[in-house]
């Protein structure tokens, strides 16, 4: 049996978490934690996507003007993440590799699953420093689980 | 795959076998205390700052906090116990251990385990519940967002009088960067039946929880003078302010050296062990080992013979050290936690062969990711600055110290939060007003760092608050309080965000708050009301909150509101296209500044240039305008004159621009005075009679710019080696000839004028 999770966000505007299915419930139902040897189970894997959060389709791309983008969304597929309580910590590092915005989420997962949990995040564009100082180029959003770096994914801003 | 050569091996001598017994011996030995204290609610220790609160299933929408806290499992009836404490009395230390420890009431049944956890969101103890954190923001968890596994656990049975809790490296992440939510304390095991009490805070007696913290604390007074050839370095060693470990005592300090960069995190010496002189520690260099208690250290070619990156200093390179006092057991000020430890002194100094290139940082601190918002002040006494990792800080304007450990917020602050003092606020106390990413208003007592109050300003959901508030003062605009307005950042609508005015006193709603667009103006219609960005302007000449927004990229809808304070018409409106740059007022309030962004197409938005406009405050109508060429204008122009014609310096893209205009003629024009190239500059800061204007770069200065010239006539690095950082908009401090700017590089540097 699979189940919907919902992941809420607490800082970077509305985080908003859905719980997406990707695969047939028949196919996944009952516990996925373990392997199929029943050994050790999965570690948690994470997969990013970018999209300019106003666009009509937010499709998943990798370069943005600032200037055409209020807000940037990313989205964080986490995958084989353990039953319990969990904090994602999300750093949006600058190019050049400083620290731009750190935050921190708690969720919980009540159940064993293969659905992929999406976590939602705003990155505001429009008229924000980034924007009015030109920080252009490669940015690196880098997401951590429970304090171990799991991912990390470049994403470009143009003018 | 790595394997130890058993030659190599065979060949280590007896000595370093020794050495290592004995280090294993001393890390594994329990911590040496070099100072300790109780933080527990007293008559001399009020806790302002602490809370605690249980955590009821069985009531999952009522408060609970009074003389006892409670954990219990049972089914439908958890309830959880959270704790936090007020770390005020220990701002800047190094952290080396902390144990929790509740006093019991009435203890369990059986044998039990209970959990402490570290709490990952911003709560209230008042109104906190099993469901909710805040006014109606609910935990993302119910019954509180924690981490994942306890950071400690304890056994208690019926005969345990007291739960201890080691939360060493939650205590140590708080004071490198991680907000302070405080620790949560639940049965390991579900639905066992037993339940604990133990007392709590507002018990206020020997048996109230308490927190012991073991630490070293951080040189104070440090200073870097620069010379020709040589950097002198001073401080002062603290005194005790906990109970120090009998006859040990703080006896000097280990000092790492780095060029054109601060020292990063990772850098520091290892606990119980001397680092040797001209060692590398990650990227720093030890240049000073001291253990006599001295308090300066002269880095020249006759004190510093390590080889390079060491060294004397050389004329025109910038040297930035961190000082780590260190006790008799050699136990150093920072907190040995894996990420490195940020907060320990720094300083840094340029050498040169005249005073008139040598340069110094008066202090420096961390804030621990970037902020560019020109700090706030009480000039001469506190420098205010929030932090995208959800933390506000106060710090000494004289010494840089943090006047107490950061303020831990909801979100991410990205504006300028205004600073009131006692003599001026309608609370009777110093205050900062907040807005933060996650949708909350603050006012925070800036002698305490006491949340004095905190909403919500839309009940439930939220908003994200992008600018800063602004507030109208009732000692200078009358009323029955102080008000506090800003403006919402709801970037999936360009019609409907949102102005706010608020009570400064309580944070409840005013009257007519708030406006929601489609905004009913005075005299023109129903108008759209797009993201808010800036911080408003409150006019008192006028009775005038003026706020500026955003346009959907086109000049079809209002980009600039006046409204009124008092019942929140909106008397006037202009056409102007985006805005996201504060407005602007002359001295006498006879003319109010705006640049737009200079971006046009709508859904299809390009970028373009700057307008500047001068704007007749009375009417709301244009004066004057001015195309500029260099992108948009950065944060806010700044105006300069007490009377026309009036100089307007602005930063666009490449360059700071003056402009001059004599509003006292029948049709006034801007007229271009001089354009300096400064890279990605912030907004400019000056003030009328001042000689110079300064401003950040994203080359790591703060340029020195001559008001009548435009000359770039003296520079001063925060940061310019490998982890550069683009400096903010500066602050302007005139009692202490300072000028504060945080950067990129997760530092707040401070500066005297002129360079």
């Amino acid at each position: 049996m699979f189940r919907l999770t919902r992941l809420n966000s607490h800082s970077w505007k509305p985080i908003l978490l859905a719980a997406v299915v990707l695969f047939a419930a028949l196919q996944f139902s009952g516990c996925q934690m373990t392997s199929a040897d029943g050994g050790t189970p999965p570690p948690a894997t994470a997969t990013f996507s970018f999209c300019d959060k106003e666009a009509p389709s937010c499709e998943n791309e990798t370069s943005f003007s600032a200037t055409a983008t209020r807000d940037l969304e990313v989205k964080v597929s986490w995958q084989n993440v353990p039953v319990g309580n969990h904090v994602q910590t999300l750093e949006i590092l600058l190019p050049g590799g400083n620290l731009y915005q750190q935050t921190q989420m708690a969720f919980g997962v009540e159940q064993s699953s293969n659905e992929p949990l999406v976590a939602i995040q705003t990155l505001p564009v429009a008229g924000t420093w980034i924007q009015q100082r030109h920080m252009m180029g490669e940015w690196t959003a880098r997401v951590s689980l429970d304090g171990q770096v799991v991912a990390s994914q470049t994403v470009e801003l143009t003018p | 795959m790595y394997t130890e050569h058993p030659v190599i091996e065979l060949r280590r001598t007896r000595w370093r076998r020794w050495s290592s017994l004995v280090v294993m011996l001393l890390i594994a030995a329990p911590v040496i205390a070099r100072e300790t204290i109780v933080l527990q609610k007293s008559a001399t220790d009020l806790q302002a700052r602490g809370a605690d609160a249980t955590l009821n299933q069985a009531l999952p929408n009522g408060n609970n906090v009074g003389n006892t806290l409670t954990v219990a499992s049972a089914t439908g009836a958890n309830q959880h116990a959270i704790v936090e404490f007020d770390l005020s009395r220990i701002p800047n230390v190094g952290v080396k251990q902390a144990m929790l420890t509740l006093h019991v009431t009435s203890a369990p049944g059986g044998s039990v385990t209970y959990g402490a956890y570290n709490v990952s969101d911003f709560w209230q103890a008042n109104v906190a519940t099993w469901n909710t954190r805040v006014a109606t923001t609910a935990w993302n968890t119910a019954g509180g967002d924690t981490a994942a596994a306890a950071t400690s656990t304890a056994n208690l049975t019926a005969a345990s009088t007291t739960a201890k809790f080691n939360i060493t490296t939650d205590v140590q992440n708080w004071y490198n960067g991680s907000p302070n939510y405080g620790t949560l304390i639940k049965d390991q095991a579900a639905n066992d039946t037993f339940t604990t009490v133990f007392e709590a805070k507002a018990a206020s007696n020997a048996n109230s929880p308490e927190l012991d913290v073991t630490f070293v604390q951080n040189v104070a007074s440090l200073t870097a003078t620069p010379g020709n050839g040589s950097v002198k370095l001073s401080w002062t060693i603290p005194a005790l302010i906990g109970t120090a470990v009998p006859g040990e005592s703080y006896t000097g300090v280990v000092i790492l050296r780095r060029t054109g960069s601060p020292v990063d995190k990772a850098s520091f010496p290892t606990d119980t062990v001397v680092p040797a002189l001209c060692s590398t520690l990650g990227t720093g260099t030890v240049v000073f080992v001291d253990a006599t208690s001295q308090t300066s250290f002269t880095d020249n070619a006759a004190t510093d013979m390590c080889a390079a990156p060491g060294g004397a200093p050389v004329n025109g390179t910038t040297y930035f050290y961190k000082v780590f006092l260190r006790d008799s057991s050699n136990y150093y000020s920072y907190e040995p936690i894996a990420q490195g430890s940020t907060y320990t002194q720094e300083i840094s100094a340029t050498p040169a062969a005249t005073l008139a290139a040598q340069q110094n940082t008066q202090w420096i601190a961390a804030t621990f990711a970037t902020d560019l918002a020109s700090p706030s002040l009480v000039p001469g006494a506190t420098v205010a600055m929030g932090s995208q990792t959800n933390l506000l800080f106060f710090i000494n304007a004289v010494t840089g110290i943090r006047q107490f450990v950061p303020i831990s917020l909801g979100g991410s602050i990205a504006s300028r939060s205004p600073l009131i003092d006692a003599a001026f606020s309608s609370t009777g106390q110093s205050v900062d007003y907040v807005t933060d990413q996650d949708g909350l208003i603050y006012a925070i007592f800036t002698n305490t760092g006491v949340i004095d109050w905190v909403v919500n300003p839309i009940g439930s959901g939220k908003l994200l608050l992008q600018g800063g508030p602004a507030v109208q003062l009732k000692a200078i605009a009358g009323g029955t309080n102080d008000q506090v307005f800003f403006g919402t950042r709801n970037a999936a609508t360009t019609t409907a965000n949102q102005i706010f005015g608020l009570n400064g006193n309580t944070g409840a709603n005013t009257s007519w708050s708030p406006i929601t667009g489609p905004v009913s103006t005075t005299n023109n219609g129903v108008q759209n009301l797009d993201i808010i960005n800036s911080t408003p302007l409150v006019d008192y000449v006028h009775n005038a909150v003026w706020v500026t927004s955003r346009s959907a990229c086109a000049a079809l809808q209002p980009s600039l509101w006046e409204i009124n304070p008092s019942t929140g018409a909106v008397q006037a409106i202009a056409n102007l296209g985006d805005i996201d740059a504060s407005p602007t007022l002359t001295f006498s309030s006879d003319v109010l500044f705006v640049a737009t962004v200079g971006d046009s197409g709508g859904a299809t938005c390009t970028a373009g240039n700057s307008t500047i406009y001068a704007i007749d405050p009375t009417t709301g109508a244009t004066i004057a305008s001015f195309v500029t060429s260099d992108g948009p204008a950065v944060s806010y122009p700044v105006v300069l004159g007490s009377s026309p014609p009036y100089t307007v310096i602005y930063s666009g893209a490449t360059a700071v621009h003056a402009l001059s205009i004599d509003t006292s003629r029948p049709t006034p024009l801007f007229a271009p005075v001089w354009n300096t190239p400064v890279a990605n500059p912030s907004a400019p800061i000056s003030s009328t009679g001042l000689q110079f204007v300064f401003v950040g770069s994203s080359d790591g200065k703060v340029h020195e710019l001559m008001v009548t010239t435009g000359a770039d006539v003296k520079d001063e690095v925060t940061n310019i080696g490998a982890t550069k950082g683009t400096v903010g908009d500066p602050s302007i401090d005139e009692v202490m000839s300072r000028i504060y700017v945080t950067t990129t590089d997760q530092r707040a540097y401070a500066f005297a004028f002129p360079f």
